[in-house]
């Protein structure tokens, strides 16, 4: 490998001291970047066998410090790994390396008609060795269902350098146990994914957009409610509440929502054609029955982008209003959103915090967004406190701390939430399995054992 | 690679029953790990069975009794506006299609065997139907499990919302862990609305239908079409081939997608009169003493070639065939397998990726099969993946049951 593909220059580690979220930073010893599953091999036996840890990295989006280096680490970009081994529509499999970007693989599936269905909003720069690690949601995983759904097999670099081949789509379940599974969501923990088999879906034939204004998060969380109980499965079903309305129109981004609103939901039918009327046409009524001010729909891509615009560029609106922008993540059971959402709102209050709302509300997954300056000490230590106090909040309701951001380290102080001292062992065991030495992201996911 | 053909310990699932020391029914998971620590202080191997529709045939060599999760049953949480609901192993399937149906939803599932199969059973041997196709997995609906590991640790894993990264998922490992790592003492699925409407669409071939070439040419169609059914199974009896698909939608979605695979396949289907019956075929014939049954997974693209190649080797067999899954299972009378049918049968394994398992074994014929204990390499094509995979394999099984007292019913090969 030349010198090229190694970094070593501080100058130039700096853009790998952090991933998504730059509260947290650590330079590497060096970074990385093989070209080829031979090199990866390599490299990571040349690091491993001086007992140097290795940090997998993609695209550095994550949102959970996933990708950030441990102290005295290398970490191993796949930048390079970035071509799609094979497109297969006869099976509607693809097989690629794993710094391809999540929405080039999309580009190049409709070729054939086909989709990658897992949407992360980040689609244009995250890489799907990335999505793999953290499990990744987005906006169509209502009725799409997340990552692992789609990824069938996987070719993995284990500590010291041994590729091991994982499943594949011809795999029959009862030959052994599910190790794509339980490699799905590992965050860099196991080793690294050297290739990725996934599952591609035919393009569905027609796709509807309905956008609801409404003078509250509870009259869209009710809408919400009606939709489902009408027994419909739209692919997705997204909440933004006012504040995060607000942040947008006053930004470059602005979609004509109107600033006075409570709440925006979009609302996206796809499938076959013949059936999506009926369904928006039920659904309208739904939001009107919840108190919906306004209602729109469309099956037109232009005016689909328009409804859509808001939300999707809600994240980057807001990273302009303040310093600092934190994306919290949790998940809680879909009907307690409405009091959970309160509480939410109330435990930011309290903490004199700027919290706006963006959220899958299909899946019951939360975002909420904390607007604050890290240069006030003060302020960074309420953000804390509220964001421990909103994952409770959480929990309590039966929910769980992350949904799709991942543990990383920013959630490791929240593990003891939802998980007992036998659980995190398993965990803790389970890594030691795939990676007994602990040289694949030391320190990350699980927290410090408690003191006995 | 092979071992000589042992006959000692073989038996179909059936008979797993008489040869267990005794048959236990714990309540709760402190009873379950209990059973676990009686077992392994008695140097007892533990065989978990739920309806024991799915139990592999094989029973293991040494002493075992066998836990029954008959009595950890019930649905213990449904919300019906989550979509989600929580229930005991031992629930059945019939059980909770019947609660589902009160709310006007269900659970897309539909392995062979009947209403009395568990939902422990189902989760624990990873294995759906053909359904899986159009609605996912069965590892894509389990939210949670509670599981007592073979040591007796009791873990709640996962949990009741759609979506959780909350650590590594062991819910994953669970799912298809085939009482191999623990027991499943509860799970927690994620539910459907049930859909407004199905058909079920009939292609026959065979005698008064379409050539056979021009019938497997429909079944790939169907599989690269742009509508994706609700599941697709080619059928085979030795006079009969027929292809069979069943939609769900609203009566327009299903006009709309079954005018858009007839343009795909380039033949019209027949409705099916009687649906019900129908669907039971597509959900296929569960394991009984009265046949040799055999599973082998394929891609959907090699089904032609795999199909004309069992028709073939074994003109005497049924086949059933899940055409978008591409899993192939075929079932032979007794009087049709020899030495020589069954060398043919095992050649028909393409080394790891596509290995033949023996599911059923008639009565009396257990001496034909050999014995191949679970976790150790296949050989044959086998490539230093694999060996990866097993060494993972047992490694994991030493995180859950370090003590090795879980003895699982095994498929022969
Ligand atoms: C604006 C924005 C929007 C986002 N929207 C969403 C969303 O809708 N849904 C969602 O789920 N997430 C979202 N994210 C989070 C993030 O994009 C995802 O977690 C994404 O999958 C990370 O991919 P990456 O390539 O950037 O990985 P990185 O951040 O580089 O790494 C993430 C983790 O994966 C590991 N890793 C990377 N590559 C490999 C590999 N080949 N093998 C093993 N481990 C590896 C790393 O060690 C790290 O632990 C968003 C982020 C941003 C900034
Ligand atoms: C011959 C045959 C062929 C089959 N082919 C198919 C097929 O092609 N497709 C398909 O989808 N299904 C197939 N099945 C599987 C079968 O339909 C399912 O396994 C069945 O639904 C299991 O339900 P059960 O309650 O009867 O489980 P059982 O038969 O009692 O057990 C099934 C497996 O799970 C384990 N198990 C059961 N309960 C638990 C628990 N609570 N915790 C841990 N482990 C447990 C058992 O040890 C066993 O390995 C086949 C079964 C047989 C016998």
């Amino acid at each position: 490998m030349g010198p090229d593909h190694v970094v070593a220059d501080p100058a130039r580690l700096l853009v790998y001291e952090s991933d998504g979220l730059t509260q947290y930073r650590q330079a590497p010893l060096a970074v990385v970047l093989p070209g080829t599953t031979d090199e990866l091999v390599e490299v990571v036996r040349a690091v491993h066998g001086e007992g140097i840890p290795v940090v997998p990295r993609g695209a550095g989006t994550g949102l959970s410090g996933g990708a950030l280096p441990v102290e005295g680490s290398v970490v191993v970009g796949t930048a390079r790994l970035n071509r799609i081994l094979a497109l297969d529509p006869e099976n509607r499999l693809a097989r690629v390396q794993p710094g391809v970007v999540n929405s080039r693989l999309g580009v190049e599936a409709r070729r054939h008609g086909l989709h990658y269905a897992p949407d992360p909003s980040s689609q244009s720069a995250c890489t799907l060795g990335g999505n793999v690690a953290e499990n990744s949601g987005g906006p169509h995983c209502l009725k799409y269902g997340v990552t692992s759904r789609y990824i069938s097999g996987l070719t993995v670099v284990l500590g010291g350098g041994a590729v091991v081949e994982l499943g594949g789509a011809a795999r029959d379940p009862a030959t052994g146990l599910d190790l794509v599974g339980l490699f799905v969501g590992s965050e860099g923990c196991f080793g690294i994914a050297t290739e990725i088999e996934v599952r591609l879906l035919p393009l569905p034939g027609g796709v509807r957009t309905l956008l609801g204004i409404f003078a509250s998060v509870e009259d869209a969380a009710r809408a919400v409610t009606g939709i489902v109980a009408q027994g419909l499965l739209p692919a997705a079903l997204e909440i933004m509440d006012g504040a995060s309305i607000r942040a947008v129109e006053a930004s470059v981004y602005a979609a004509g929502y109107p600033t006075d609103a409570g709440a925006a939901l979009v609302v996206e039918f796809d499938g076959t054609d013949a059936g999506l009327d009926e369904d928006v046409a039920r659904a309208v009524a739904c939001c009107r029955e919840a108190g919906a001010t306004d209602v729109q729909h469309t099956d037109d891509e232009g005016q689909r982008t328009r409804l859509w615009q808001g939300r999707k560029k809600a994240f980057g609106a807001m990273g302009r209003i303040a310093p600092d922008l934190l994306v919290q993540d949790a998940t809680v059971p879909r009907t307690r959103l409405p009091e959970v959402l309160e509480e939410i709102m109330a435990i930011g209050a309290r903490y004199d915090l700027h919290v706006a709302n963006v959220f899958h509300a299909g899946d019951g997954n939360l975002h909420p967004k904390i607007l604050f300056d890290r240069s006030d000490a003060d302020e960074l230590a309420r953000v804390e406190r509220a964001s421990r106090e909103m994952m409770q909040v959480c929990v309590d309701a039966g929910g769980t701390i992350t949904g799709e951001h991942g543990v990383g380290v920013d959630k490791q102080k929240y593990m003891r939430l939802v998980h007992g001292e036998e659980e995190l062992a398993a965990m803790s065991a389970v890594g030691g399995a795939f990676d007994p030495r602990g040289l694949f992201n030391p320190g990350k996911v699980l927290p410090e054992p408690e003191p006995a | 690679m092979r071992s000589a053909p042992e006959t000692e310990g073989v038996v179909a699932p059936g008979r797993i029953l008489a040869r267990a020391h005794r048959v236990l029914r714990p309540r709760t998971p402190e009873e379950v790990a209990e059973v676990l620590a009686g077992a392994r202080a008695e140097g007892l191997g533990v065989v978990v069975m739920g309806g024991g529709r799915g139990l592999p045939p094989l029973a293991p060599e040494r002493p075992f009794l066998v836990l029954s999760t008959a009595a950890l049953s019930g649905v213990d949480v449904y919300e019906p506006g989550d979509l989600t609901f929580t229930a005991g192993a031992g629930t059945t399937l019939g059980d909770l299609e019947d609660r589902l149906g009160t709310e006007g939803q269900w659970l897309p599932l539909d392995p062979p065997g009947g209403r009395e199969r568990t939902l422990g059973g189902v989760v624990a041997s990873g294995l759906g139907g053909p359904l899986q196709a159009g609605f996912g997995a069965i590892r894509d609906q389990v939210l949670g499990v509670t599981v007592v590991t073979g040591d007796g640790r009791i873990l709640r894993l996962g949990g009741r919302v759609m979506k959780n990264v909350a650590g590594f998922d062991l819910v994953r490992l669970f799912v298809g862990s085939a009482g191999r790592l623990g027991v499943v003492v509860s799970a927690s699925l994620r539910v459907f609305p049930r859909p407004r409407a199905r058909r079920v669409l009939l292609l026959e071939g065979a005698a008064d239908g379409l050539p056979r070439e021009e019938l497997l040419q429909a079944a790939r169609a169907v599989s690269t079409a742009p509508v994706v059914p609700a599941a697709a199974v080619l059928l085979r009896r030795p006079a009969e081939e027929v292809l069979v698909v069943r939609l769900t939608g609203s009566e327009p979605v299903l006009d709309a997608d079954q005018a858009r695979l007839e343009d795909a396949v380039g033949h019209a289907f027949r409705t099916a009169v009687h649906p019900e019956r129908w669907m039971q075929r597509m959900a296929g014939r569960i394991g009984d003493d009265r046949a040799f049954g055999v599973r082998q997974r394929g891609l959907p693209a090699s089904l032609p070639e795999r199909w004309t190649a069992w028709v073939t080797a074994a003109p005497a067999a049924t086949l059933h065939v899940d055409v978008l899954g591409g899993l192939l299972r075929a079932h032979l009378p007794p009087d049709a397998v020899d030495e020589t049918m069954l060398r043919r049968l095992r050649g028909m394994a393409r080394g790891d990726s596509a290995p033949v398992l023996f599911d059923s074994v008639p009565e009396g014929r257990e001496e034909l099969l050999e014995r191949r204990r679970w976790g150790m390499p296949v050989g044959g094509a086998g490539s230093g993946g694999a060996d990866g995979t097993t060494v993972l394999e047992r490694r994991l099984q030493e995180v859950f049951d370090p003590h090795g007292t879980l003895a699982p019913t095994e498929y022969a090969r």
